[in-house]
């Protein structure tokens, strides 16, 4: 697995204790790794807020369409 | 009971069409996904028992609908999707040398200690057009990892992939967005 793989599945799977060290040890040398690390995270958080965030200023669904959805909850509702 | 679905489609229909508009750029779909859901609700008025808010609980519904959305989309440009895959995977791949360690070019825009962009509009648009680049079978992953709270046995499952396939997929898929966020934010 690449180093930078493990920054992804270490939130699921706990790393065993040699790649937990194999991974401390790389990243100590590799700044890209470490900066990575934290973008990586910051995405994370992005991501989550972006699919909870409503857009503004949508525009409401068409009348008709609206029409014909209600039209199709009141017959399946009897 | 029975006029209760009515009036919370008076109340939240605007919303959760402007939600499913935002997620699949296209007025039918997003009106479609909008019936669903409402017929879905009928269905299973039973299991709601108040327990929740209804929009929440609507938005949860509309949330699965929108996934299945792009499970077929996925399926139905698979040949397509597959040569996407194979570019982005050769694109992801060439940030490393053959040693799997980053390529350094020198030139990379350090963002990760701006923790005010999770607030800035314009941040959220470029990640946003970002996801919407990726194959649909990774959007897939990466839309159903943080628009839902499935767990990653339930994502792969319904995915039909391992779980590292799964995380390799994710791990492609941030890959990328770290890649077009470096190319397309502007400071």
């Amino acid at each position: 697995m690449r180093i930078t793989e493990m920054v992804e599945s270490k939130e699921d799977t706990e790393l065993s204790f040699t790649e937990r060290i194999k991974y401390r040890t790389h990243l100590a040398f590799c700044k890209t790794c470490r900066s990575y690390e934290k973008q990586s995270a910051l995405i994370d958080r992005a991501l989550s807020r972006l699919m909870s965030s409503t857009p503004k200023n949508s525009e409401p669904m068409d009348d008709a369409a609206k029409k014909k959805i209600l039209d199709k909850i009141k017959r399946n509702e009897n | 009971m029975k006029a209760i679905i009515e009036e919370w489609f008076h109340e939240y229909s605007d919303d959760l069409y402007g939600w499913a508009y935002h997620k699949t750029s296209s007025k039918e779909v997003a009106e479609d996904l909008v019936q669903e859901t409402f017929l879905s609700a009928v269905k299973g008025l039973k299991k709601f028992q108040n327990k929740s808010n209804p929009k929440t609980w609507l938005f949860a519904i509309l949330n699965n609908k929108i996934i299945d959305h792009y499970r077929k989309k996925a399926k139905s440009a698979a040949v397509n999707n597959e040569r996407l895959e194979h570019k982005y995977t050769n694109t992801t791949d060439s940030f490393f040398d053959s040693n799997q360690n980053w390529k350094v070019s020198g030139s990379e825009v350090a963002w990760e200690e701006e923790v005010h962009l999770l607030d800035n509009s314009e941040f959220k648009k470029t990640l946003d057009q970002c996801v919407d680049k990726l194959p649909d079978n990774w959007r897939l992953a990466v839309v159903s990892k943080y628009l839902t709270d499935k767990t990653t046995d339930q994502i792969c499952q319904e995915m039909n992939v391992n779980v590292s396939n799964y995380w390799q997929i994710v791990h492609r898929s941030k890959l990328m967005l770290k890649k077009c966020i470096d190319n397309n934010w502007k400071h």
